[in-house]
């Protein structure tokens, strides 16, 4: 059985585009900036803080332009760090299309509040009641096809998959740290198992979309106290012994990946410094351990799961 | 370590039947579950077909929240105590997983409007309401549930993988069972898109079919009129165990699952690779990991949607694939007869191929009358084939580009 290496990081956070962004970020270099939600002013969800990317222009302009119409912000993201992780990695030289693997996570689906409320009023009928004729005749009209390539689950990996030309295996879950895990969990068996050459391990996910803060403040899994950030991080795993004798340098080997149900208060050691992070979370905390900003190797997911990692790092950050 | 692995208990809701028997019985006989929605009011919608679920199913008071919120999940409660209770098994021990495909979270239209219609800000204070029901459930609350009934200390999966997606659960959960990662498990799919936004979403898409004139036949997979599939809605669910096991524990023994293959188009985000590339990735990818040779493939189940851009691709990866043979291999498609399950789709399909095995037939096209230029194979049609074949080829290919396959193999009690 083979020895699963991570040779490749990329990460797309509130603190920046990139790992480089991270490692500032969460050694104090960078700080950042808990906003209240416009959207909730007035509300009982006032205090209610999240954080998102930085500069969306700066996001959208190192996408393909073409696949831009298809993305939600969590494909955005999700793509940005998929690209610098395939990179960092160097897998597309070096690995077939269908020896690449993308295993992922995705999180809530994100609703635009204004095109749904442009939606609904057109659908409301003179007792103020929902009518799906209205809907089907005018409310149809607000609804852009393209919606659906937006709020699919699998969509994020799925476009990732078309920028870096990935045809292997695959398999996407939703929507919590658990199934985040999960994502890491299959890359290591399906390298051990030489199912696939390399694997793309990670997830996106956007809690600090309004539409999704209220849903996840209806369920309790965020208060006033913990803010929501967008995030997305992807790690590449391959055997350790391909990587050496390709001479790719090394971040660490990942030994194992354990989820279990215990029914635990969910805990991650990041969210004091960046926010809760969902699906992303476990791949974002392996990868600031892995680039030596972290020295936490668990969490425990929103469902209740604990999820440990057992990592040897190799290479100096 | 490798071992053979057996599902050893079925559940299904259907829009032909709940319950393997009665989905047996009327696939058989090319009954179709499509027929006008009554769900809601679609007079209004261009698309007025779908295969629905028509029976009430009976559930404990404690799971009626959560499906009123979501109605699928009932599909799924349902589907899963009858693959346990068909097992004889009370519930899953051991290492075990419990891995559900499914697609799009449900998204309550007339709640929003209940929640309130003069701005964001009141949707937020009407939601926070103590007691004020969320207009949308996460996709994992059915596999929680399940959990929760079947094997609270299981490993809880839900995969979102489109309309590959519980052919994605049925065969990683294959492949962990097999390499020993799981002792047991419970996968499968549940699904509907039959609601006003799912209808209208596919509608805008241009995907499904408009013509109500066809009523049971619009679903027409591989005929040269297809104009569109048709949605359905519904479940299915397999307990799955190492064969030995099974054995041991004298359980009856359905199939086996021999092999598992997924690939990505990685072509475009709106159509599927019209070469077939994909899919032929993943068959090869399912009749390698069997250990077959793909002249093994006995009979195909496909994917067969009754859109222009799926059929005539997946039928030249099929005779791509099985060379020479494809005009002696019998190929069906199961959405003629109950509409595109999309999450869930894998997962009845994969029953109904179950059933070729037990009864030694397989069922008919629904509405295959003259096959399109492109999609020429050796089609089931008119009435049931007579099938003692080893092997069948499951095919689920999912928007965006996912594909998947299964192989699925007799076994002999």
């Amino acid at each position: 059985m083979n020895d699963v290496a991570i040779t490749g990081i990329g990460i797309a956070t509130p603190f920046g585009i990139g790992k480089e962004a991270l490692v500032s970020g969460l050694s104090g270099k960078r700080g950042l900036e808990f906003r209240r939600v416009p959207e909730f002013r007035g509300t009982r969800l006032k205090k209610q803080k999240a954080a998102g990317m930085p500069d969306s222009e700066a996001v959208d302009g190192r996408l393909p332009r073409k696949l831009l119409k298809y993305m939600s912000k969590a494909a955005k993201i999700g793509c940005l760090a998929g690209t610098e992780a395939a990179g960092d990695a160097g897998i597309q030289a070096r690995y077939a299309p269908e020896a690449t693997a993308i295993f992922a996570a995705s999180g809530l689906t994100a609703a635009n509040p204004d095109r749904a409320f442009r939606m609904l009023n057109a659908s409301v009928d003179e007792q103020g009641e929902f009518s799906e004729r209205l809907f089907a005749e005018h409310g149809l009209e607000y609804m852009n096809p393209l919606n659906s390539f937006q709020i699919l689950p699998n969509m994020p990996p799925c476009i990732l998959s078309i920028m870096i030309k990935a045809r292997g295996p695959n398999l996407i879950f939703n929507p919590w740290e658990e199934q985040g895990a999960a994502a890491i969990l299959e890359g290591v068996h399906s390298v051990r198992n030489n199912e696939t050459g390399c694997a793309l391990v990670g997830a996106a996910d956007t809690p600090d979309e309004p539409g999704t803060l209220v849903c996840l403040r209806q369920m309790n899994f965020l208060d006033d106290d913990t803010p929501a950030s967008s995030a997305a991080a992807y790690l590449v795993l391959e055997s350790r012994e391909t990587a050496e004798k390709d001479g790719r340098p090394i971040y660490g080997v990942l030994h194992s990946v354990e989820i279990e149900s215990r029914r635990a208060r969910p805990f991650d050691p990041l969210a004091g410094v960046i926010g809760r992070t969902f699906a992303a979370a476990p791949a974002l905390l392996l990868a600031a351990n892995l680039l030596g900003v972290s020295e936490a190797t668990c969490l425990a997911g929103t469902r209740g799961s604990e999820i440990r990692f057992e990592i040897e790092r190799t290479k100096k950050p | 370590m490798k071992q053979r692995i057996a599902i050893t208990g079925i559940g299904c809701v259907t829009p032909v039947g709940v319950g393997i028997r009665p989905f047996f019985s009327a696939v058989a006989g090319g009954v179709s579950g499509i027929r006008e929605i009554t769900h809601f009011d679609c007079s209004g919608f261009d698309v007025k077909l779908a295969g629905e679920v028509r029976e009430d199913m009976t559930r404990p008071e404690k799971f009626q929240d959560a499906v009123a919120g979501d109605p699928k999940i009932g599909f799924a409660l349902e589907a899963a105590g009858q693959a346990m209770r068909d097992a004889g098994i009370s519930g899953l021990s051991g290492k075990s997983l419990i891995h559900l495909g499914t697609s799009l979270k449900y998204f309550d239209l007339n709640k929003i409007v209940q929640a309130g219609m003069s701005g964001f800000s009141q949707i937020v204070e009407n939601s926070m309401t103590p007691g004020a029901r969320g207009f949308q459930t996460p996709l994992d609350v059915a596999c929680e549930l399940i959990g929760d009934i079947h094997g609270p200390d299981s490993l809880k999966l839900t995969n979102v993988s489109a309309c590959a997606a519980s052919t994605q659960a049925i065969g990683h959960t294959f492949q962990r069972l097999r390499d020993g990662t799981f002792d047991m498990a419970l996968c499968g799919g549940f699904d509907s898109m039959i609601n006003p936004l799912g209808i209208g979403g596919f509608q805008l898409l241009g995907a499904l079919s408009a013509n109500t004139a066809e009523n049971a036949r619009a679903c027409r997979p591989f005929d040269a009129s297809r104009n569109g599939t048709v949605l359905g809605e519904g479940a299915a669910m397999f307990v799955l165990e190492p064969l030995e096991h099974a054995r041991t524990e004298n359980r009856h023994i359905y199939a086996e699952i021999l092999g598992f293959g997924s690939s990505l188009d990685a072509w475009k985000v709106s159509a599927p690779d019209p070469t077939g590339a994909g899919c032929l990735l993943a068959m090869k990818g399912a009749v390698r990991d069997a250990g077959l040779h793909p002249g093994q493939i006995d009979a195909v189940s496909a994917h067969g949607t009754g859109t222009y851009l799926n059929d005539e691709t997946e039928a030249a990866a099929i005779r791509d694939i099985l060379g020479e043979k494809w005009q002696t291999t019998p190929v069906f498609s199961t959405k003629s007869l109950i509409g595109h399950l999309i999450g869930a789709a894998g997962a009845v399909e994969l029953v109904a191929c179950i059933q070729g095995f037990m009864e030694n037939r397989l069922h008919p096209h629904g509405a295959l009358d003259n096959v399109a230029p492109g999609c020429e194979l050796d089609h089931v049609v008119v009435a049931p084939r007579g099938f003692h074949g080893q092997t069948i080829l499951k095919n689920s290919f999912g928007f965006g580009g996912q594909n998947a396959t299964l192989i699925l193999g007799r076994v002999e009690q």
